[in-house]
């Protein structure tokens, strides 16, 4: 496992921004999906020791975060989300000396800054001084120093903020990219489903301090799959009521659609026997959740529902 | 298979098994600020070091030391001499120190690179140690380095060892005073410099070096008030580290411990502001 959370809590003052989190990142690229405000970063910022953890325990690469803070932060690399630079620096230099504080040799550390920057795309622009660098070149050079002496974990924090739509496919190309080579483990905090979607194989979604949901990528549109978006001809009002009664949830409704949610191990031909039954005739009949975008609104919803 | 291949490759290389993060700070640090203006201002601070050495040539080599005068006292080469060099420089040094040690971890908070540093394998110390290095660095280059380069040229024109075998603690006692006032000016400068903006850090260093002098001889009838003047704490132990009269009436043990626990406030300081994630209430 890559990262392990066992009821973290993570507090600024009175504001508790992580409340009792537990949750596993196993290896590979793991989402961290959640609105702003969700906890992401503040969990990311505590698993480096960059924010005190108020209690629980949590592991990365096997190692106790506290105990074991110094040997952790030689095997991960961290993108902020914030804008943060090596004031006065070149990129190459910026990259070099990253990677020297990361533990690398000198020398090791200028030969691979090269190779990392042409890497990122900022090959041509490696001499030039930081500060003059654009929104994308930034975001790129802070992945490039996260990445300078090849991590065994990535935590990337909010990667294609502030990028124009070319510079957010290329950054999400390039995070795949590293990915697909497998010698590193990814951790994506983002609010941008689609990133996620595009990216992870797991994903966490985080919201107000919690998890609500842990699961496959995959799995989690799978598990959906007995959610329907339907239309019928026919007493609707009655023939709800009549899909409640079975056990069935309507959730989203339009003018002339609505979507239900069948019982566990239904499947459509359950609508057809109920419709049958009750005198409506179905003209329309698609699975309603097809995005990760889908199921997190979903989530959304139940946890607000929850709340109140 | 392409000639070369600028798409991400892992790197087969290994971490250094204990790598010198205060180092790499420092040296980085150190070339950063090697600017034109520095150059111009060690230039500067280089005259007073020449006219030290036309001293040193001229007790040794002029044969009848009658030929000076009066002089005679006043030039010759004693601890004294040292001392007075080293307090010759305390503008030039406080300057460098200011300068230099405002920008330090200011632009490392405005910037926001302190996520970047603490995300690394170093530590508090490496941090602190490796900016203190840069002042050390370049403070020398304008009080250690001269006044050890003036205590050989000595020991090369007296022609016998009496110099060295009289004051041979001298080189000591030089590397001693720097390294206090390093310790204790360098860490005021670097507090502020991690608590406020880049120029006001340089202001305040400045007031509050002239402040604690004011109110020292505006009291200066009550007994031990001076040890608030964190300039004249470092004059009294540089005077006891030279076997100098000493310039002020309070004790030298006072003295040491008003900078110890001005670089015990420091560190303390040090240690609340260095955060790498502000807050935001």
């Amino acid at each position: 496992m890559s990262v392990t959370l066992d009821q973290i809590t993570i507090r600024y003052g009175s504001q508790t921004a992580v409340d009792q989190v537990t949750a596993v990142f196993p290896e590979g690229t793991t989402g961290l999906l959640g609105p702003n405000g969700a906890g992401k970063s503040s969990l990311i910022k505590g698993l480096l020791g960059l924010v005190p953890i108020a209690s629980g325990k949590a592991t990365i690469l096997g190692e106790d975060v506290i105990e074991g803070r110094k040997r952790i932060r030689r095997l991960i690399g961290y993108m902020p989300e914030d804008e943060c630079l090596i004031p006065g620096l070149t990129g190459l230099a910026m990259v070099r000396y990253t990677g020297e504080l990361s533990g690398m040799a000198s020398q090791d550390a200028m030969q691979r800054s090269h190779e990392v920057l042409f890497a990122v795309g900022l090959g041509e622009a490696r001499y030039r001084k930081v500060q003059t660098y654009s929104s994308g070149m930034k975001q790129r050079i802070k992945l490039a120093q996260a990445i300078v002496h090849d991590p065994k974990l990535l935590f990337l924090d909010e990667p294609t903020s502030g990028l124009d739509p070319r510079g957010r496919q290329e950054m999400l190309d390039l995070i795949q990219e590293i990915a697909l080579k497998g010698t590193m483990s990814i951790v994506l905090a983002t609010h941008i489903l689609i990133d996620v979607e595009r990216t992870c194989e797991r994903v966490v979604i985080l919201n107000q301090g919690h998890v609500m949901e842990d699961a496959k990528v995959d799995a989690l549109r799978g598990e959906l799959s007995n959610a329907f978006s339907i239309r019928i001809d026919g007493d609707r009002e009655s023939f709800q009521k009549l899909l409640k009664t079975k056990g069935c949830e309507i959730q989203t409704e339009a003018k002339q659609e609505f979507d239900v949610t069948l019982p566990a191990k239904q499947s459509s031909d359950f609508l057809f026997q109920l419709a049958k039954g009750s005198g409506v005739t179905i003209r329309k009949l698609v699975p309603a959740i097809q995005t990760l975008e889908d199921v997190f609104v979903k989530r959304l919803q139940e946890d607000r529902r929850a709340d109140l | 298979m392409p000639i070369y291949d600028q798409a991400y490759k892992p790197w087969e290389g290994q971490l250094l098994p204990n790598p010198k993060a205060w180092w790499v700070i420092a040296k980085t640090g150190i070339r950063l600020m090697w600017q034109k203006w520095v150059i111009v201002l060690l230039v500067f601070s280089s005259f007073p070091f020449a006219v030290r050495g036309v001293q040193i040539y001229l007790m040794n080599r002029v044969g009848d030391s009658s030929q000076l005068g009066d002089f005679t006292d006043k030039l010759e080469i004693n601890p004294g001499f040292f001392e007075g060099f080293l307090k010759g420089q305390t503008f030039l040094f406080l300057l460098i120190l200011a300068i230099i040690g405002a920008g330090l971890i200011a632009n490392d908070r405005r910037f926001k690179a302190l996520q970047i540093y603490f995300s690394k394998p170093l530590s508090f110390w490496d941090y602190v140690g490796g900016k203190m290095l840069v002042l050390a660095f370049y403070s020398a280059l304008i009080t250690v380095v001269p006044a050890i380069l003036l205590f050989i040229i000595q020991l090369l024109l007296s022609g016998d060892s009496t110099f060295l075998v009289d004051y041979y603690w001298i080189p000591f006692s030089i590397l001693a005073i720097w390294m206090i006032s390093v310790l204790v000016l360098g860490g005021l400068i670097l507090t502020l410099s991690a608590s406020v903006n880049n120029s006001a850090a340089a202001i305040l260093f400045f007031a509050i070096l002239m402040f604690s002098d004011i109110i020292r001889k505006i009291l200066s009838r009550i007994p031990d008030v001076g040890l608030a003047s964190i300039g004249a704490d470092i004059q009294q132990v540089t005077a006891v580290l030279f076997g100098n009269p000493r310039p002020h009436d309070f004790s030298p043990y006072g003295a040491w411990i008003a900078l110890l626990l001005v670089v015990g406030i420091c560190l303390l300081i040090l240690r609340l502001r260095l955060r790498p994630t502000e807050v935001v209430k």
